[in-house]
């Protein structure tokens, strides 16, 4: 009690993690902080928020993972969220990560947190790999240029910890350190005095920011910084010594000017390299042998085949693998509820209540936990191939095929995990930086025919196509994917008009994924998951629940019921698609909550066994009404966990309600297609 | 010899080049020079198909670079022998930066 008070009156320090993607800053993070984490949203954006706790010496000291950029130039999100971050909620330390592999690079972010003043210590990463080119880094000559702690690291097998650790305290210790002054020439330098001046002169200002870093950042044509220095300042005066300065600048160079400073900041980092960097030892260079596997992995002939295996393997891992064990929750579920209905039973419970247990509670969570044994194992394959360092070639070698869709390479692999599952499929966009990407892909993943959607094909054409089941079933996969392209072109030229995106990403070495960091991508995703998805689903089967008993007194799911009700509601909708029948109607809501649900729907609303429902279909559809019903299956709304995820990943309700409603309208549209079109040409 | 400056689009795999200019607007020359394009770098062709992303690299890592982003990009084409006189006069990791062509861009 009283070591609680005495570690809440004293001040928590906050540490920062940044770096480049592939610097190793996850990993860092994760050694740091172990499973006390937490994961949210930054405000108002769908970029990540990472924190966590860690305890020292009896201390607890909270560590943010800031995203992961190459710095703070480029107008991302990313980029905004770690400057905004480090500017104005200004954590005691910030830890950089920098890959000791590729110094020169990782510096360049280095030198930017420099020069705004942030109280840095770094963290030499991947050391191991460095001394294994044959070359070592002098710590203490580079920590000298930099004036900044220095620390070698492997963060894969948790070394130099500790060291900065103690390092960060040690930091937090001494503030205010003086930030890094670049020569940027004469020329230069004039201009940003002549800046810096003026901010200098605004009331405040200087205490709060480095005037000589705002003035750089002004002149590289930071427009989003002029917001943060609208309070102090007056943003005409700033404007209008920028304009001239940048064309004083430009008479002089011919050039723009982020380039001069961009040459600058790399000529300052390869006089410090050059210094720092010993080659003791000449190795074969580990480059040529990355060129090696890309010159096969990426081959004009050899790159289809090798990704077509690779993708084989992965669903084979996750279904051959998941089945057996989504076979088995079922079991256990279903084993729980007559467990449960008879105990209920015996005990004299009302008959509304165990149902609710039953029907509603058990089944709830069961068709949330059924995902879980796919989902994971998905997504433990997908974290092999991530951090292995293939997924980023696969995104080459797929670009020409996706352009068809108005997207790039990378959009690839989300839209392929849609054929397994929706939810991961819409969770793995979060690796296209691009936002005008990642929008379109989310909304284009449901049209991706999902396992869940194949339980209805195989019911319907074995029902009425029983010599062409397997035709009409990949039929329905082509449609599927030819509306996806449609609608990724129109997407992209109403919805996203203009903001073109440059096709420019980093290929991380091929690298050997190590069993923790997989399985800790794997977790974090998977809970993720259920976290997110799972209250939504839950909810909605109680709802259903709920719908289906009222009035009290009404027989589960029947016509007279509310959702009966609601069913003979909308079911003169789907007349001019030919099935009009309430039955119909209710399966398709109850398929809202998982697509498999409108096979045992049909069978609760027909009164028939999964065995008996065959004839009951054959009986009361025609093969046109059938196919029509199985595009409507394909097309409209998303299950609810697509529809939650969706929700998630783009924190906005918008987005899930234009997925719902544009693939209703879709769906509809098809399926009347179909029928009217069949009954134009006699096959009714 | 030197056959004067080209799109890095047409720079045929496994050559070598030294960046020469932009021609890009001001965001993509902050975003290049974040993951090490610059002018004056050195860049080496790993794929070109001349059609679709080109793969290249440059200082210490590899990048995936579309086409429309290599055509802005105004590159100037190593001779053989340069490359060799570079790679025996190359002591740092990273240190691609070569002074002449640094002039030819800041000039």
């Amino acid at each position: 009690m009283k070591a609680k008070q005495v570690a809440k009156d004293e001040q928590k320090l906050v540490l920062a993690l940044i770096g480049n993607p592939n610097s190793g800053k996850t990993t860092i993070f994760n050694n740091l902080t172990g499973a006390r984490q937490h994961v949210g949203n930054w405000p108002g954006v769908t970029v990540e928020k990472k924190e966590g706790e860690l305890l020292w010496e009896g201390r607890t000291i909270q560590v943010v993972d800031l995203p992961g950029i190459y710095g703070f130039g480029v107008h991302s999100e990313d980029a905004a969220i770690a400057r905004d971050y480090i500017l104005l909620e200004k954590p005691d330390v910030v830890i950089n990560i920098v890959d000791a592999t590729n110094l020169v690079r990782n510096l360049y972010l280095t030198l930017q947190l420099l020069e705004m003043g942030a109280n840095v210590v770094i963290a030499l990463n991947m050391y191991d790999e460095l001394r294994a080119k044959g070359a070592d880094v002098d710590t203490a000559r580079l920590s000298e240029l930099l004036s900044t702690p220095v620390i070698p690291t492997v963060a894969t097998r948790g070394q130099g910890m500790k060291e900065i650790i103690s390092q960060a305290l040690e930091a937090a210790k001494a503030k205010g350190r003086s930030p890094l002054r670049i020569d940027y020439g004469r020329e230069i330098e004039a201009e940003i005095s002549d800046i810096e001046r003026y901010l200098s002169s605004c009331p405040k200002l200087a205490e709060k920011f480095v005037p000589r870093w705002l003035a750089i950042r002004i002149l590289e044509g930071d427009e989003d910084l002029l917001r943060v220095i609208g309070g102090f300042c007056d943003l005409d005066e700033i404007k209008t010594r920028r304009e001239a300065a940048l064309n004083r600048l430009e008479s002089i160079f011919g050039e723009e000017i982020e380039s001069l400073i961009a040459n600058r900041r790399y000529g300052f980092i390869e006089s410090v390299a050059k210094e720092v960097i010993r080659r003791y030892q000449a190795t074969e260079d580990q480059a040529s042998i990355s060129d090696k596997i890309d010159r096969i992995v990426t081959n004009r002939y050899l790159g289809i085949p090798i990704f077509l295996l690779t993708m084989w393997m992965v669903f084979q891992f996750t279904f051959k693998l998941g089945d057996p064990l989504t076979g088995l929750i079922e079991g256990l579920f279903e084993r729980l509820g007559e467990l449960m209905g008879a105990w209920l039973e015996g005990l004299g419970a009302p008959k509304l209540l165990s149902s609710l247990l039953v029907d509603g509670v058990i089944n709830g969570v069961g068709s949330v936990l059924v995902f879980v044994p796919n989902i994971f194992l998905l997504f433990l394959a997908i974290s092999i191939l991530e951090d292995s360092g293939y997924m980023a070639r696969a995104a080459y070698i797929m670009d020409r095929f996706m352009h068809a869709f108005g997207l790039h390479g990378k959009s690839f692999i989300p839209l392929l995990l849609g054929f397994g599952c929706n939810v991961p499929a819409i969770m793995a966009t979060r690796t296209l930086e691009s936002k005008r990407d990642r929008l379109i892909t989310i909304l284009i993943i449901p049209l991706m025919s999902c396992s869940a959607r194949l339980p209805i094909y195989v019911l319907f054409a074995s029902a009425f196509f029983s010599s062409h089941q397997g035709l009409v079933t990949f039929s329905l996969y082509l449609l599927g994917i030819t509306l996806a392209i449609l609608m990724g072109i129109i997407f992209k030229s109403f919805l996203f008009k203009g903001e073109s995106s440059h096709f420019l990403m980093e290929l991380p070495p091929y690298r050997m994924p190590t069993l923790k960091s997989t399985f800790i991508h794997m977790w974090e995703r998977g809970s993720h998951f259920i976290r997110k998805a799972g209250t939504i689903i839950f909810m909605v089967t109680v709802l259903i629940w709920v719908l289906a008993n009222l009035p009290i007194g009404v027989e589960y799911a029947s016509q007279e019921s509310a959702l009966g009700r609601i069913g003979s509601f909308i079911a003169p909708i789907f007349k001019p698609a030919g099935f009009s029948s309430w039955e119909a109607a209710v399966a398709l809501l109850f398929g809202i909550l998982a697509k498999e649900v409108v096979v045992s729907t049909l069978g609760v609303v027909y009164g028939v066994e999964e065995s008996g429902l065959r004839e009951a279909i054959s009986q009361n559809w025609t093969p046109l009404s059938a196919y029509a019903f199985m595009v409507m299956s394909l097309i409209y709304i998303p299950c609810i966990a697509t529809i939650a995820v969706i929700k998630g990943e783009t924190n906005s309700w918008v987005w899930a309600a234009l997925a719902v409603s544009y693939s209703l309208i879709l769906g509809w549209l098809v399926a009347v297609i179909v029928y009217q079109g069949g009954l134009m040409l006699g096959l009714g | 010899m030197r056959n004067g400056a080209f799109p890095l689009s047409f720079l045929q795999a496994r050559r070598e080049a030294i960046i020469k200019e932009f021609n890009g607007g001001r965001g993509l020359s902050q975003r290049l020079a974040e993951l090490g394009l610059t002018c004056g770098t050195k860049v080496k062709v790993v794929r070109n198909d001349m059609v679709g992303p080109m793969i290249i690299s440059v200082k210490e890592s590899k990048l995936l670079i579309g086409r429309g982003i290599a055509l802005k990009i105004l590159v100037e084409e190593l001779e053989r022998g340069e490359n060799l006189a570079q790679m025996l006069g190359q002591t740092n990791l990273g240190g691609e930066a070569i002074d002449e062509g640094e002039a030819s861009c800041e000039g």
